[in-house]
């Protein structure tokens, strides 16, 4: 076994340039990539969570904004609701005063109509009994004579009474 | 080749001037390279933005991995990112360098090295008589003193004692750097307290400790290495086929764990000196 120094030394210095290379090509660019990537990571992370947050942050502000306008829809809804059936009960008795208007209207057209009828058939009526009593006379029967006539028969029965 | 070469000591393939280019030398330049080239290959693929190829998958978890088991050790991440390159380092050194010593042609292609050859097989196993020049014990012998010598051009990096030394040697002295840069000046109270007699003599042990550390980490790992190498060899000079591939399959594994060991027991001890006495209760 030879133990030599200027080998030992040769060794030394050798292991020396392969432990500064493996240093300086290898170890330090992978851990600095390594490094990288993983604040990479954490900042992705952080990121992610940032996101997530905003995003539960978003759906809480949803889900109050919704329940919110439900709300004042509900109490628009119920609004429109009372309105329309106000509405409803004024078109209604409207409506029915329309109703009213028109058959009073139809009734007072129909009266009219019953007594221009009724004067008619009286007239028509009383030309019958003047034709009649004519016909009974024998002579034309004018309104005085006719006015007579009934005084006198009212007259006959008031003495026959 | 019909002999079996077992050399418990790197062999001289090359001089550059008056430095010695051994073959594990020669290995550990080639492993040096590729984990610069993997490395340099690792940095101009890695992209930040879209889907990252298998590649980088790849680096990616390699480089996860050693951090999260550092972390799970040290739990400090000014340590981590302290303790992690360096960690790193030694496993992959230590790793590629013992799995390239299983290659095919590691230890087994090479040159004769003397005269003409007259090798014969094995004579003897001869461990007790290095060689004077090269500390070198050849099983395989020749039926003359001058025979040629198979010399291998390459060997793995970490069957030889003074790569392991070097790597002890890094480990031992990076764990008081981090000791003296975590506590100060009382870090060294560790080996000079002169409190009192038992912390003295405390002192004084857990000095002979640290030069045992050296040892401790450069035979174990220059121990199982060899061991495995020695143990290949004779298998597939035993029986060349099917034999030698689960022990293919141990050395694999060995190799991975002794790397495994070597890093784990160099971040315990940087974190150890990095603790005080008073946080250590």
């Amino acid at each position: 076994m030879d133990i030599k120094l200027d080998q030992i030394l040769f060794q030394i210095v050798n292991f020396g340039v392969v432990f500064g290379a493996l240093t300086y090509f290898l170890y330090k660019p992978v851990v600095k990539m390594l490094d990288e990537r993983a604040k990479k990571v954490v900042d992705a992370e952080k990121a992610s969570n940032e996101a997530l947050r905003e995003r539960e942050e978003a759906e809480t502000l949803k889900s109050k904004t919704k329940s919110q306008a439900e709300k004042e829809a509900g109490k628009y809804l119920e609004k429109a609701k009372e309105q329309a059936a106000t509405y409803k009960k004024e078109l209604m008795q409207e409506a029915k005063d329309e109703v009213k208007a028109e058959r009073d209207k139809a009734m007072k057209a129909w009266e009219t109509e019953k007594a221009s009828m009724a004067r008619e058939m009286q007239k028509e009526f009383t030309l019958g009994v003047y034709t009649v009593a004519e016909k009974l006379l024998g002579k034309a029967v004018d309104k005085k004579a006719h006015a007579d006539l009934i005084d006198k028969s009212l007259k006959e029965l008031a003495k026959a009474l | 080749m019909s002999s079996l070469h077992i050399s418990i000591s790197a062999e001289p393939v090359a001089h550059v001037g008056s430095f010695v280019l051994t073959n594990s030398i020669l290995t550990s330049l080639i492993v040096s390279t590729i984990l610069i080239g993997f490395a340099m290959v690792a940095k101009m693929s890695l992209r930040s933005k879209g889907k990252p190829s298998r590649f980088q998958a790849f680096i990616e978890l390699i480089v996860e991995g050693f951090r999260n088991l550092v972390r799970g050790i040290v739990e400090s991440d000014h340590k981590v990112e302290r303790f992690t390159p360096i960690i790193m380092a030694f496993f992959l050194f230590i790793l590629v360098n013992n799995w390239f010593g299983l290659l095919p042609g590691v230890g087994t292609i090479g040159f004769l090295e003397g005269s003409e050859p007259k090798i014969s097989g094995i004579q003897q196993v001869n461990a007790s008589e290095p060689k004077a020049d090269q500390g070198t014990e050849n099983v395989a012998s020749s039926e003359n003193s001058e025979a040629p010598k198979f010399v291998p051009y390459l060997r793995a990096g970490t069957a030889d004692l003074n790569t392991t030394i070097a790597l002890a040697l890094i480990s031992v002295v990076l764990t008081q750097v981090y000791g003296f840069s975590a506590q100060k000046f009382s870090y060294f109270s560790k080996f000079i307290n002169f409190s009192s007699p038992m912390n003295f003599a405390v002192g004084l042990l857990e000095t002979v400790l640290e030069f045992a550390k050296i040892m401790s980490f450069a035979f174990r790992l220059f121990g199982n290495v060899f061991a495995g190498e020695v143990l290949l060899a004779v298998m597939m000079f035993l029986v060349p086929v099917i034999i030698p591939m689960p022990f293919y399959g141990m050395e694999i594994f060995v190799g991975f764990i002794q790397a495994l060991v070597f890093s784990m027991l160099s971040l315990v001890f940087f974190n150890m000196a990095t603790i005080g006495h008073h946080d250590e209760h």
